[in-house]
């Protein structure tokens, strides 16, 4: 009676255990499969792209990469992005790590309100404020 | 002896420079706009910049039918946006969770990749994938006999496309903060669940809900302004179209700035949107406080 009860057991955690894996499977397929979706529409040729049923193997081709970085000068725009992040992480660091220290230590909750509050409120307004600044 | 006046006054020395810059980064702008949304500021007119009072509120809340439809929309898919992540974030949170297994961190970082992608990059893969003729969703629903659709490309589709693909986007976020949640939970709860016979369902709907409420809360919170706020994924998919059918606050500003030149009127709109996004954080951390306290 015993053993039947816990090869019971045993057999449902296995069920779930499968149910388990089964449902972080179709979490893996649903946010991967775009990416991977994408990584392999780089290869394809345009025309080859809209053709549908998918022909895996015809029309891969190396031309987006090449006109990416020989005819688009790509470098260029990688090499403004990692100036903007290089750039933004210092100066956030700068101004962010003393306040950041202070309000651990003292404690201080309302300044940490004022600037986690700042922080939503800032990034519509600037993008009006870039707006006059571009229009003057 | 400098520095021992800095050692006394580290506390209001210390933030001094991430105040000064909020001020001038908030304040200004804010000001700023204020006096804008007061004005008739077109750049497109020859007629001199005056100040015109309310005039710009009030043609907003009672001509342009552009903006009230624009309001609902922009509620429409944040409400849509966030009922999904928080749901499916919470519900994949406690999953991830549940188990321990080889390779789970590999599987964790998979599942947090869409959120550090380019939001331009998503843009252009969904795009691609939602074409109705071209695309890869509706031949494959096609494949399995489900009813295609014209996602974005239809005026009743084009929302709850958006909100599919900004839910894509931002549904691992919730999941981090779940699991950040999950990990400071107290296991004695657990365990007198345990001893009581309670199953799986009941733990976790009458223990490791409730406990995770206040960090649910600060997900949705956060994701509510961001959802308010989106702009990328909509402009870099539709840019407001077809029609106007999924032009979103956001969206219907930018268009009034930069492309109807009429700062002035963008300006009253953004005051709206302002105050839209702060009444409902005061509402939300207000009510928090009265309700757990």
């Amino acid at each position: 009676m015993a053993a039947k009860k816990t090869s019971m057991y045993r057999t449902q955690r296995r069920i779930f255990s499968v149910l388990y894996f089964v449902a972080i499977f179709i979490l893996l397929v649903i946010f991967l499969s775009p990416f991977l979706w994408m990584v392999y529409c780089s290869f394809k040729t345009p025309i080859e792209l809209s053709k549908l049923p998918v022909n895996w193997l015809k029309g891969l081709t190396m031309d987006n990469y090449q006109k990416v970085f020989v005819q688009q000068n790509f470098f260029k725009f990688i090499k403004n992005s990692v100036i903007v992040a290089a750039g933004s992480t210092f100066f956030g660091l700068l101004i962010g790590l003393p306040a950041s220290y202070s309000i651990a230590r003292h404690g201080q909750k309302k300044l940490s309100m004022l600037i986690l509050t700042s922080r939503n409120c800032l990034e519509s307004h600037f993008y009006c404020h870039s707006t006059s600044c571009s229009a003057n | 002896m400098i520095s021992r006046w800095i050692d006394r006054h580290e506390k209001h020395i210390f933030p001094l420079p991430a105040v000064i810059f909020i001020i001038l980064m908030m304040v200004f702008p804010l000001g700023y706009t204020v006096w804008n949304s007061l004005t008739n500021w077109t750049l497109t007119s020859k007629a001199p910049t005056e100040f015109i009072g309310m005039t710009n509120y009030i043609e907003l809340f009672t001509k342009d039918e552009r903006f009230i439809q624009s309001v609902w929309r922009t509620f429409y898919f944040t409400g849509g946006s966030l009922i999904i992540q928080v749901t499916l974030g919470v519900a994949s949170g406690i999953l991830i969770d549940a188990k321990k297994y080889p390779g789970k961190r590999i599987v964790n970082s998979i599942l947090l990749l869409p959120m550090m992608a380019t939001p331009v990059a998503i843009a252009m893969v969904w795009l691609l994938i939602l074409e109705p003729t071209t695309g890869v969703m509706n031949y494959l629903l096609k494949q399995v006999g489900l009813p295609i659709s014209k996602w974005l490309s239809s005026t009743s589709t084009v929302i709850p496309s958006l909100i599919l693909i900004d839910s894509w986007e931002w549904t691992p976020l919730i999941t981090l903060i779940t699991l950040a949640g999950l990990a400071t939970l107290p296991t004695d709860p657990y365990e007198s669940a345990i001893v009581d016979g309670a199953n799986t369902f009941q733990t976790i709907w009458h223990i490791t809900l409730p406990m995770l409420r206040p960090t649910i809360a600060i997900g949705a919170l956060l994701r509510f302004i961001d959802c308010f706020k989106t702009f990328d994924i909509i402009y870099s998919t539709t840019g407001g179209g077809p029609g106007y059918s999924s032009e979103t606050l956001n969206i219907y500003t930018y268009q009034n700035s930069f492309y109807y030149f009429k700062f002035g009127y963008a300006s009253s709109m953004l005051v709206i949107f302002f105050a839209i996004v702060l009444g409902t954080v005061l509402f939300v951390t207000y009510t928090r406080k009265r309700l757990e306290v």
